[in-house]
């Protein structure tokens, strides 16, 4: 049998540190080779500079974090996507996503079953500055009109006016700084997803992970699904542009408000749906 | 015999110790009388050993030297965690500032020659201390290399990169004599088992630690490690995968006995309940039983530790609600004074284990 001898501890160390570095940036290689799978330009309404927090100050990187919603019932509600049930992920397309949900919901081992269901890592289709967030803006204004109305009606009612208020800064908000990334679908296979959302400027497919949950409204148990996290939620801006956003991110650790959208990101996709910084520029804003 | 490892020859310095000491009593009774030449003969010889096995692996002669020894240990552990931090924080101060190919090469030179130096360190630090430090640190390198080649690219997150984990901290593990490093190669594996046996159950592979049976087939394997390969050279190397067996074995048990939702089993979450506490006090007995027969103290212990776990949390969904605390507490109390003489028992029926003292 062969004697273990000093080099080979050597040789096989190196060989496992090597080994592995070359396989993770052979798939990213992978990834970014050939034409990719879709390319967006983002303003800084859906790609975030860090938030300022914990040892956010040690770190000399900047990882752009990708802000999404999605339609939702009121317009009201608070601006937190994840985890919130969303319309179209109902039971059927919970099933075409490879859940097994048993037909009937109202029985105690069938909600068992539902308590028992996990979460898993599916595609999601996201859409930007699309027919998802003009339906939102109209939902928005449709909102804000009516609180104005109502506080209009009551001008002694100094709750009704701080209600019409705060509706007339989340229109702001909405026309001017929320994310303008919706998401719109879900599935299993890329290709069928392409075919269905051919545009890959304003369609971006990302992988996500989807949960079943049952939700008891009255007697009717309601089957819907909620999107817990996207498996990647950072894309790091590398080294030339990093120079553009650090005034951009002093700024911001100093404190200043609200403002309108400062850069722009051009972020491609690729053949894994991993993304990596193309292009970014300042002041590009591309507002309402 | 000539002793492999550092750690055979600290037992026979210990054992050298003792004997002395023995020998002083039996003289001291008349038991027992060396003639001078065989006293000559005797201290010579060990006095020879002692001064080789020092030359050789930097042993502790004496208790003082032992009472230090457990000093320079945990400096060692706590230096290669500070080390391992500052590497951390170094490279994330300045990695925004180095452009992608710089980033990388830097990574993964730093992961090299910390491994080299590792080596280096190895072969001429009898102590093993500064060596236990260097290879934490090397370890660590590589796990930010990982880590951040990750981060760099975007990588999505994948169980796979706990493969290269675990494979250099086993190889360091192995090479350095390190049971810290051993342990830190076996929670990636059991890691990697239990996401694996997570995926094909259809979990995504973060949630492993949703249904606890995943960490079954993990306990078994390393149960069977040391069955299966013997770690003669390699104190306490054995013990080590035995006791994370059995921690991958009952903590989910003891978990699945008051989580029945978190079972693949698709039955009333009360019955699944009632069967783990069942299996947990059956499997903790079971330990008991082999890791005495067995003379594996450390399965004997954790197979205790459990089962007083499992009775205890049983005494709490039973009575807490309904006794006076005094009377809950002085029942818990004499539960273990019943525990401890069955112990005592079990101790004085079990036959005497060979060994001890010279071989």
């Amino acid at each position: 049998m062969m004697r273990w001898k000093p080099w080979h501890t050597l040789a096989a160390g190196v060989g496992i540190i090597l080994v592995s570095n070359a396989v993770a940036l052979v798939g990213a290689a992978y990834n970014r080779n050939g034409a990719p799978e879709s390319q967006v330009v983002f303003s800084e309404r859906e790609m975030t500079l860090p938030y300022d927090w914990g040892m956010q100050h040690e770190n000399s990187g900047i990882a752009l974090h990708l802000q999404w919603r999605a339609v939702r019932d009121k317009p009201d509600a608070y601006d937190f996507y994840a985890y919130q049930p969303l319309p179209w992920l109902n039971a059927a397309k919970l099933r075409e996503l490879g859940f097994e949900l048993p037909a009937q919901a109202d029985t105690p081992s069938n909600r068992r079953h539902y308590d028992k269901l996990q979460a898993r890592e599916v595609l999601l289709v996201m859409e930007l500055d699309g027919p998802a967030y003009q339906a939102s803006l109209v939902q928005v204004r449709d909102w804000v009109a009516q609180q104005q109305a109502l506080a209009a009606r009551n001008p002694g009612n100094a709750d009704l006016q701080e209600r019409a208020k705060r509706a007339s800064e989340k229109l702001r908000a909405e026309e001017r700084t929320a994310s303008r990334l919706f998401l719109v679908d879900a599935g299993l296979d890329v290709g069928a997803l392409r075919a269905r959302y051919p545009d890959r400027s304003r369609y971006v497919i990302v992988r996500g992970r989807i949960k079943p949950q049952l939700r008891i409204e009255g007697q009717a148990p309601r089957v819907e699904g909620v999107v817990q996290s996207l498996s990647i939620n950072e894309v790091q801006a590398p080294e030339p542009y990093r120079q553009m956003l650090m005034p951009l991110l002093r700024q911001q650790r100093a404190g200043a408000g609200n403002h309108d959208s400062r850069y722009s990101v051009t972020v491609a996709f690729g053949r894994r749906l991993e993304p990596w910084v193309v292009n970014a520029s300042a002041s590009q804003a591309s507002g309402p | 015999m000539n002793p492999l490892s550092r750690s055979e020859a600290q037992q026979r310095a210990d054992d050298i110790r003792v004997f002395g000491r023995e020998l002083e009593r039996l003289e001291a009774e008349q038991a027992l009388k060396l003639d001078a030449s065989q006293r000559q003969v005797l201290e010579a010889h060990h006095a020879r050993l002692l001064a080789e096995y020092a030359s050789a692996f930097d042993i502790d002669r004496d208790v003082q030297a032992k009472q230090l020894s457990l000093g320079m240990r945990v400096a060692s552990f706590l230096g290669a965690l500070a080390l391992a931090a500052s590497a951390f924080f170094l490279f994330y101060q300045f990695w925004g500032l180095l452009t992608t190919a710089v980033q990388v090469v830097t990574l993964v030179s730093v992961a090299v020659s910390t491994f080299v130096v590792t080596l280096f360190i190895q072969r001429r630090d009898s102590s093993g201390y500064f060596t236990k430090l260097a290879a934490l640190v090397a370890f660590a390198c590589f796990v930010l290399n990982i880590t951040m080649l990750g981060q760099i690219f975007n990588i999505t997150p994948s169980d796979k990169a706990l493969i290269p984990w675990a494979a250099l901290a086993f190889l360091l593990a192995y090479t350095c004599d390190l049971r810290l490093l051993l342990a830190a190669g076996i929670l990636c594996v059991i890691a990697f088992i239990s996401a694996r046996t997570g995926t094909w159950g259809g979990l995504y592979w973060l949630d492993f630690g949703m249904r606890p049976e995943n960490f079954f087939p993990a306990a078994i394997l390393l149960f069977a490690v040391p069955q299966l390969i013997a770690h003669r050279r390699f104190t306490g190397f054995a013990t080590i995968y035995r006791v994370f067996g059995l921690l991958s074995l009952l903590l989910p048990v003891l978990v699945l006995s008051h989580w029945g939702l978190g079972s693949y089993l698709d039955f009333e979450p009360g019955a699944i309940e009632g069967s783990y506490q069942v299996a947990g006090f059956a499997l903790s007995a079971m330990a008991i039983w082999l890791g005495a027969r067995r003379h594996w103290p450390e399965v004997v212990n954790t197979g205790i530790v459990f089962f007083v776990i499992f009775l205890y949390t049983k005494f709490y969904d039973w009575w807490w609600e309904i006794m006076p605390k005094y009377l809950f507490f002085l029942v818990v109390g004499l539960t273990a004074v019943l525990i401890l003489l069955v112990l005592r028992r079990l101790r004085g029926a079990a036959p005497h284990a060979a060994g001890g003292g010279l071989a």
